[in-house]
């Protein structure tokens, strides 16, 4: 590059300089405005969350599965729209940078789409077209989690009986949703997957929830027909876990 | 003083100290020569950060979609592992990356318009802001339940599990939230950067400020990222 041409392109930097630039300054009151929204959609979606836990455990209606995932990620995507569109400017900028961002959530909407398509639809192959999975993925023999409690007894020089009676203790007051299905039929498995309906199915079949739930004792003995023990009390204990 | 040159040198020769009492870089920013203006010289840098925050997206995508299949698979384990972490902390950290990125927003505003000060305050709050993410995040969460045994995988030790995959939330929980941490940790190491070089170096003003741009943005996507994750980790039922 010359002399010369270097002299012309500083002036041209000195004209553009000049604050013709075409940056949009976005307004302090859009960004004060989209900040106040998405502070109050977070407060909405931790609201309907605990709205969806509340009208199912104490009033026993029956909400679809889907309704949880839908409502949290539609609210979401409102709120990453917004952050989008304002604090990162997409609005008001060149079209080219939308557009990548568009291709982007196109490719990751392929990538979902294909992998919960081929999930979904599991059930449908043949039992050996479709293989055995390693329950809980592991090379220790038996479960994670099975094994996880069997160190526990081990370590703990704990009976069966024992560790199991601190288990109901332990889960008594909580709303952990524990306490069902672990080894029953109905739940999904690595090999198995188990079509939701309703909220998670016996998820308040113990704890704060247990009272309110009529299928409370159905939960309870799907949970115990591995047999471990047969006498777990859930659901009377205190309530002194209402939120979470 | 009279041996300074540059491009703020005074034509007139006057008295340079009084005239240019610090050196503003942004006002001597000059574009690379392979660029016809600054203009594009800006638009292809920000190009560039939206193609790096697309393969941004693409990468947290495949932990949502881990995160789909297994809660597919084990919406119950998925369901009761949730039920471990307080909506409440999670909340708290959602509503402090917002505000910290409403001041990130706020801080480039302020320099498009030359209010050095209040960029710097803006700044200084959003890096306030990311560590105080971190710390609730360690401190409620982190710490704690790895201390329980609850731990990804094999390093699953948690004795009172009522689910036989509470493991494999652990391993989502793990690997989405710290690649998502370490973000915050980048991004708080890019926004400290940032400071420095708009209050010492005075380098970003209307006329330049790039990088400021860049890093925005980037800091928005790590609050995005956050928008989706909190909801599918804390709010499952």
């Amino acid at each position: 590059m010359t002399t010369a041409d270097s002299h012309a392109a500083d002036a041209a930097h000195a004209h553009d300089g000049a604050h013709d630039h075409g940056h949009v300054i976005v307004p302090w009151q859009a960004l004060l405005g989209v900040l106040l929204v998405l502070l109050v959609l977070t407060v909405a979606t931790v609201f309907t969350a605990q709205a969806e836990i509340f009208v199912t455990g104490e009033w026993g209606w029956e909400l679809p599965g889907w309704l949880n995932i839908v409502v949290a990620m539609s609210i979401a995507l409102v709120k990453g729209t917004l952050v989008a569109l304002y604090f990162m400017q997409l609005r008001y900028d060149k079209g080219i940078n939308a557009l990548i961002m568009l291709f982007t959530l196109f490719a990751v909407t392929l990538f979902l789409l294909f992998t919960m398509l081929d999930l979904g639809n599991r059930n449908t192959i043949t039992e050996w077209r479709a293989g055995e999975v390693n329950p809980g993925g592991t090379t220790l023999g038996s479960g994670i989690v099975a094994t996880a409690r069997a160190n526990y007894i081990a370590e703990m020089g704990l009976t069966e009986e024992e560790y199991w009676k601190k288990w109901d203790e332990k889960h008594a007051g909580h709303g952990h949703g524990g306490g069902h299905g672990a080894a029953s039929g109905d739940v999904s498995t690595a090999n198995h997957s188990v079509k939701g309906a309703g909220l998670t199915p016996g998820l308040f079949a113990t704890g704060v929830w247990a009272e309110h739930d009529e299928h409370h004792d159905e939960h309870h003995d799907a949970n115990h027909a591995d047999g471990k023990h047969a006498d777990g009390k859930h659901g009377d204990g205190d309530h002194d876990d209402g939120g979470h | 003083m009279a041996t300074i040159t540059g491009p703020n040198q005074s034509p007139a020769g006057g008295p340079l100290e009084l005239e240019r009492p610090a050196l503003e870089r942004w006002k001597t920013h000059k574009h690379g020569h392979h660029w016809r203006n600054a203009e594009d010289e800006f638009d292809a840098a920000k190009i560039g950060i939206w193609l790096f925050l697309s393969t941004e997206i693409l990468l947290f995508s495949g932990m949502f979609c881990a995160y789909a299949v297994f809660r597919m698979l084990y919406p119950e384990s998925i369901a009761a592992g949730s039920q471990y972490l307080d909506p409440r902390w999670g909340g708290t950290n959602t509503v402090v990356l917002l505000i910290s990125s409403w001041t990130m927003a706020m801080a480039i505003r302020d320099v498009q318009l030359n209010r050095q000060f209040w960029a710097t305050v803006n700044l200084l709050i959003t890096l306030v802001c990311a560590a105080g993410f971190l710390a609730i995040k360690f401190t409620f969460e982190y710490i704690p339940k790895w201390g329980e045994g609850k731990r990804p995988g094999t390093l699953f030790s948690y004795p009172w599990a009522t689910h036989d995959h509470e493991h494999v939330w652990w391993s989502i929980y793990y690997a989405a939230t710290g690649i998502h941490a370490f973000h915050v940790i980048v991004g708080m190491g890019l926004i400290a950067w940032l400071l420095y070089r708009q209050r010492i170096r005075k380098a970003y003003g209307p006329t330049h400020y790039t990088m400021m741009e860049g890093v925005g943005l980037y800091w928005h996507i790590v609050d995005l990222v956050w928008i989706f994750l909190f909801p599918l980790l804390y709010l499952v039922h």
